[in-house]
């Protein structure tokens, strides 16, 4: 993305894409609520566009994801289930990574799933720091707490996190 | 499909040999007329993309073998049967040097019957028509004009008898007379190059065989590109290879997504056919086929998915390595 | 394992260590610590390892075709080069942004290429009908 030029949504979300439905899916851990939270944050984002100041785009979604997501979780709102596509067609080919182990031994998918298995709040701090890879003061102005807050979500979440792999 | 048993339409044979002996291959004889009668005319390339029909105009040249298309590219069959396209702000290209190793195709008779009647006029001349069937499906009809059997219009059906695609004469000019269209030289930078199946890093991804009678005639290597070709006696199928990730502006905003076998992936239609392009692991597959798109997915949907990578002991060693020694920094 | 740190222990400032975002001065007092506590140490490790495995996440891929129907109606971008007519070898030039470092390169030559390279090696049926497409430009993007 050229700096100082502010992307259209369609651009945003051509070019983003990935990187978008990486977080949403880390964060809500699995396709349905992923796709329903890509969704709405680029409605977010289209109307944040205005006021949006060219500088780290990926902060910024990386924001409006996390943000996104919280609101749904706080709302305590499940979106009612999208009945089942009559054809297959949107099924995804079997990762590459699906069974490959990582260093140490756990699966990827064991991983998503001990990462849900967070409180949402620490889920959100341990994404945005490991999958996102922001600094914790970005981390603390995403999620709207103190910078003390979110190293001590980040430190819990990722012991609980080993706690249930060990 | 299965090739259904020879219709009733044909006369009863017990000879071994296919059906299609009996009444002769509407292509063999197009060949032949075309070698031998000169012409110019006017050609029209129609096809349906979703529920938008598309045409295009050409022009067209023929004399002793050679013959050229000029539409917003040019292309060139040589009397060497080389075959060389020009695009329109670039020079020639050839894209198929002459004697390049491909065996024949399989006996269309194994899976389609073909029968003849007359046929309503094309370009003004009357026709017979030649019906390609694939069990009670008809498949193709191929227009071949009574005087001279020069091949006049063929059209495509889908399963549900839409017409799809139809390339066909709309003025034709029969004169002895006809130039021959000058052979251009072309660039060989994307000439294929013949190479064994068995030479392939993995010959595995290029079976002998595909679902719904589809053979393996070659296996070109293009510009760094692999591409192996298949036929079932009428139509042809290409599968090329190529490791990336699958580019979404590819997949344009025609066409629509598809299944292939396990597979999610998109098609979409070219004036010559159907496009199904799909990611598997680290390769992205794209078969280029003028059959019918049921025929395409049936067949694709056959071919092997790459296997998985599995870290190799060092990377395995390495990562675990890492890890270990990252809390004590 | 006991999250609540006593004072005498680093706690959550381990993870902050890992990460980088420690003061120089509160680093040197967090690896002065670590000298001599086999229970800091031990966390560290733990604590490591689910950092370690979570940054190891791949990429997850979208569905095919979520952002298209999204992005209802197609307009191509300010960016990108319409593919209706081909030069010599081009490549495609977009490579989506991704959280893992060093994506592999978009795939190369583009679709139109190998459409040609189809039509030109067809040998079934008529040389007009099998190369009358190919007179035609592919356009991926109209």
């Amino acid at each position: 993305m050229t700096d100082g030029n502010v992307p259209t949504w369609e651009e945003v979300a051509r070019d983003h894409g990935r990187f978008l439905y990486t977080v949403a899916f880390r964060l809500t851990g699995n396709d349905d609520d992923a796709q329903d939270l890509v969704q709405e944050v680029l409605l977010r984002v289209r109307k944040g566009l205005e006021t949006y100041r060219p500088g780290s785009l990926e902060g910024w979604l990386s924001r409006i994801t996390t943000n996104t997501f919280l609101d749904e979780v706080r709302r305590k709102r499940r979106r009612p289930a999208d009945p089942l596509p009559e054809n297959p067609d949107w099924v995804l080919p079997p990762s590459m990574a699906a069974d490959e182990a990582l260093a140490g031994g756990a699966l990827p998918d064991d991983v998503q799933t001990a990462l849900r298995g967070l409180p949402a709040d620490y889920r959100a701090a341990v994404v945005l720091c490991d999958v996102v890879g922001l600094p914790y003061q970005e981390i603390a102005s995403a999620l709207d707490v103190p910078v003390g807050t979110v190293r001590s979500r980040i430190h819990r979440g990722r012991a609980m996190l080993r706690e249930v792999l060990a | 499909m299965v090739a259904g048993l020879v219709a009733g339409l044909l006369t009863a044979s017990v000879a071994t040999t296919s059906a299609v002996a009996l009444v002769d291959d509407p292509f063999d004889r197009a060949r032949r007329a075309a070698a031998q009668v000169s012409f110019t005319g006017t050609v029209e390339v129609r096809w349906l993309d979703g529920v938008t029909e598309h045409h295009e105009q050409l022009t067209v040249q023929s004399a002793e073998g050679s013959l050229l298309l000029k539409g917003g590219n040019q292309v060139m069959v040589s009397a060497k049967a080389e075959r060389l396209v020009q695009h329109p702000d670039g020079g020639w290209n050839l894209l198929w040097p002459p004697a390049l190793d491909r065996v024949d195709g399989p006996d269309p008779g194994l899976k389609y019957q073909v029968s003849e009647h007359a046929g309503s006029p094309v370009a003004g001349r009357p026709t017979t028509v030649v019906d390609i069937r694939q069990g009670s499906l008809l498949r193709e009809q191929v227009f071949l004009d009574q005087e001279t059997d020069l091949l006049l219009e063929r059209r495509q059906f889908d399963e549900h008898g839409t017409p799809t695609r139809a390339v066909g004469f709309t003025s034709l000019v029969i004169d002895p007379a006809t130039a021959v269209p000058p052979s251009p030289v072309g660039s060989a930078d994307k000439a294929p190059e013949a190479v064994s199946a068995a030479s392939l890093s993995s010959p595995a991804m290029a079976p002998a065989r595909l679902a719904d009678g589809y053979t393996r005639v070659g296996v070109f290597r293009r510009d760094g590109v692999v591409q192996v070709l298949y036929s079932d006696g009428i139509y042809e199928l290409s599968v090329f290879e190529r490791r990336g990730e699958l580019d979404r502006h590819e997949l344009g905003s025609t066409g629509g997504p598809v299944s292939v076998g396990k597979a999610a992936g998109w098609r979409y239609a070219w004036p010559g056919g159907h496009v199904v392009l799909w990611q598997a692991g680290p390769t992205v597959f794209t078969v280029v086929s003028d059959a019918p798109l049921d025929q395409v997915l049936t067949a694709a949907g056959d071919l092997p998915v790459p296997e998985k990578r599995k870290p190799s002991v060092m990377e395995r060693l390495r990562s675990v390595a890492r890890t270990l020694i990252q809390p004590l920094e | 394992m006991n999250l609540a740190a006593p004072d005498d222990h680093a706690g959550d400032s381990l993870s902050a260590l890992l990460d980088g975002e420690l003061s120089p001065a509160e680093e040197s007092a967090v690896q002065a610590h670590l000298v001599t506590c086999m229970a800091c140490r031990h966390e560290m490790e733990t604590i490591g390892v689910a950092r370690q495995w979570i940054r190891a996440l791949p990429p997850v891929e979208p569905p095919f075709g979520l952002y298209e129907r999204m992005l209802v109606p197609y307009r191509p971008g300010r960016r990108r080069v319409a593919m209706a007519f081909l030069g010599a070898a081009a490549a495609v030039a977009a490579v989506l942004v991704s959280v893992a470092p060093a994506p592999p390169p978009a795939v190369d030559p583009n679709v139109a290429t190998l459409i040609e390279a189809h039509a030109t090696s067809a040998a079934e049926g008529d040389a007009l009908t099998n190369l009358a497409p190919a007179g035609v430009p592919v356009s991926i993007n109209p």
